[in-house]
């Protein structure tokens, strides 16, 4: 059945409904999400550009979510939806490669429980209803609910040798989800938030890369010193048995096991605030050891090792407010069981990748960003596939390069509500330059414009 | 061994010490800078204050009288948690801590012009317009007194940002000002603002 269009009265009525809503939403800010409800302050205290923090935002969270009283009902709600259309919608075989293009969506809906437990303890979790995770059998999408977020922290706060220290205790399910600055994998935000429709993605993600978003539950402890230097190490295993909760939603038929619950993740950042600026220079990493195939835990795993170097600058002022993140991350991927069951072609590959991000926002209100994304890694043709010229049979990619940008404009018409326009363009696609599928598509072809509209409140 | 002690240390004062309230450690100073003093021209330096200028803002804030924009988006939310024994510990920390040196050294021409043009209306005011010499009330040196502000060392831009606050009438004790800050020009606002930070 090809790609279903719902009529376009229903399209319009649609339209009318979101924007009756943002009229009816942008009222001055008195529902507010929950930490802000907490807090008493507004959305733009803690954040710049949502959810990219700022210096009193990072400190909110190390504290544990801790500051302010507690609120009787913490919760918020927050809806997504949005109209994505793919440069070229059909491959050369006529082939629909993504659904819904062009269709106004309601992408996503979530509830967030969120807020201080007591003066030390605090958290966040957040439960989403995706309508568009996979391709349905009618050339539609299937929805799926469960899990997104998990951050629950015990915090203590001390003096050492004169100098403020947290010292907390953190439990996540998705590693770099407890970090605070926003050029570490769950929070670097390129983009923050994009189509969600099912569509050709490139190959060559990394593990830290949300390989065990919503998979994995893990346990760290973290120091924050003299707001300038923060350590931490937590540990990570499989989400299943006690920890299922944490990846509730997510099959076990398909989950990504890990061997254990010693995978390490580590973190160091050096930050600094003066002025206006704030400054920070860090590394994260992790090893994990996953087994090779979805679902499986038992033989042999591969070895996963990825280690970043990241930073980032903020000019907070007003009207303007600028920054800056870059990382430059490495993962050596020891594919031993992998290659021995013949899903990988060499036992040892890496990947490399460069991002870069700037935004500018004005007047809390007006925002553009614009990023850059180069990934490099080892020829595999088991991981990868070995793509071919369909006419002349030439190798044309068994590599996982990709690159591509982001460029975006925001309208922000109060903290709660966000307007969308993203345009997403690739330049190099697996490998290759043209001919990405070896029927003379090009990479610009599954460039995508996405427009979208995120509430929360 | 060193490090045994300084453990010991942290153990021994998980109640922050006396010589600054944990709140300007650890939550006033993500804006405010360490010990009250910052170069941000969105937040003001508060090392040097005025103690009874501190406490009564601070009770603006949590009572809704300072009503800019800021003002909401920042300081609503964070008193609206403090009791009166924080806010007057805040007060007190805040006005005993050195102030901000003098900024603005090397100035162009322009900027000498327009120091020596806000010097003079901070002394002697614009009397055929209503304005009167900034010095009556807040000190020959702009070093406040009482109630009234200390506003030697403070940014220029937060205060050309104060001096359009008043205009706006957002600040309830303002009238005073909002009389005096009324008929200034865009100018002259700015003239006044460069020359108190250079103070």
């Amino acid at each position: 059945m090809p790609n279903r269009r719902p009529h376009a009265l229903i399209r319009l009525c649609l339209l009318a409904w979101a924007l009756g809503l943002c009229a009816l939403l942008a009222t001055p800010a008195q529902a507010v999400p929950a930490f802000a409800r907490q807090t008493g302050e507004n959305c733009v205290a803690c954040h710049t550009a949502f959810p990219e923090l700022t210096p009193f935002g990072r400190e909110f969270k190390l504290n544990g979510y801790t500051w302010g009283e507690r609120a009787a009902t913490p919760l918020a709600l927050m809806m997504q939806a949005s109209v994505t259309q793919l440069a070229q919608s059909q491959d050369a075989g006529g082939r629909t490669l993504m659904p819904h293009d062009g269709d106004l969506q309601l992408d996503r809906l979530s509830v967030f429980a969120a807020g201080k437990i007591n003066d030390h303890v605090g958290g966040y979790t957040q439960w989403a209803y995706n309508n568009n995770r996979t391709k349905g059998q009618d050339g539609g999408t299937v929805g799926h609910a469960g899990i997104h977020d998990f951050d629950l922290r015990a915090v203590q706060r001390l003096r050492l040798a004169g100098k403020d220290l947290v010292l907390g205790l953190n439990l996540n399910n998705n590693p770099s989800l407890q970090d605070v600055w926003n050029s570490t994998p769950v929070w670097r935000g390129i983009p923050v938030t994009g189509s969600n429709l099912p569509r050709p993605q490139p190959l060559g993600g990394f593990m830290l890369d949300g390989a065990l978003g919503q998979k994995v539950v893990g346990l760290g402890a973290y120091a924050w010193w003299d707001r300038q230097w923060y350590g931490e190490l937590s540990t990570y295993g499989s989400a299943v048995n006690t920890w299922r909760v944490l990846s509730t939603g997510v099959s076990l038929d398909s989950m990504n096991r890990l061997r254990g619950y010693n995978n390490p993740y580590w973190r160091l950042a050096w930050n600094r605030e003066w002025g206006a600026h704030s400054l920070m220079l860090g590394h994260y990493g992790m090893v994990a050891d996953k087994y090779p195939e979805p679902g499986t835990a038992h033989g042999g795993t591969d070895r996963y090792t990825d280690l970043g170097l990241d930073a980032q600058y903020q000019h907070l002022s007003d009207p303007s407010i600028f920054s800056l993140q870059g990382s430059l991350g490495h993962e050596r991927q020891n594919l031993r069981a992998s290659f021995a069951r013949g899903a990988a072609s060499h036992p040892d590959n890496h990947l490399q990748a460069l991002r870069l991000k700037a935004t500018y926002l004005y007047e809390r209100t007006y925002g553009a960003s614009l990023a850059y994304v180069d990934v490099r890694g080892s020829r595999d043709a088991g991981l990868y596939g070995r793509v071919r010229d369909s006419a002349t049979g030439t190798l044309v990619s068994d590599r996982p390069d990709t690159q591509s940008y982001v460029a975006e404009l925001n309208y922000n018409l109060n903290p709660q509500m966000r307007l969308i326009l993203q345009y997403t363009g690739y330049l190099k696609w697996n490998g290759a330059s043209a001919n990405i599928d070896g029927r003379g598509r090009r990479p610009s072809d599954n460039n995508t414009l996405f427009m979208g509209w995120w509430f929360l409140f | 061994m060193a490090l045994s002690l300084m453990w010991a240390q942290a153990s021994a004062q998980t109640v922050p010490g006396p010589e600054a309230p944990a709140l300007a450690r650890q939550v006033c100073v993500t804006c405010h800078g360490p010990g009250g003093r910052t170069d941000s021209g969105q937040f003001p330096s508060l090392a040097g204050q005025s103690e009874a200028y501190l406490l009564a803002q601070l009770k603006a804030y949590r009572d809704h009288g300072r009503a800019n924009l800021n003002a909401q988006r920042f300081m609503w939310g964070v008193t609206s948690w403090l009791s009166e024994t924080d806010l007057q510990s805040l007060a007190t920390y805040y006005a005993a801590q050195p102030p901000a040196p003098p900024r603005g050294g090397g100035r162009s021409p322009e900027q000498q012009a327009a120091y020596a043009r806000g010097q003079a209306l901070f002394l002697g005011g614009e009397p055929a317009r209503g304005v009167l010499a900034c010095m009556a009330c807040h000190g020959a040196q702009a070093q406040g007194l009482g109630s009234i502000p200390r506003l030697a060392g403070q940014n220029a831009r937060y205060l050309a940002l104060q001096l359009v606050v008043f205009k706006g009438h957002d600040r309830a004790d303002g009238a005073p000002m909002a009389a005096q800050a009324g008929p200034l020009t865009p100018e002259q606002v700015q003239d006044l603002a460069w020359y108190l930070q250079a103070l």
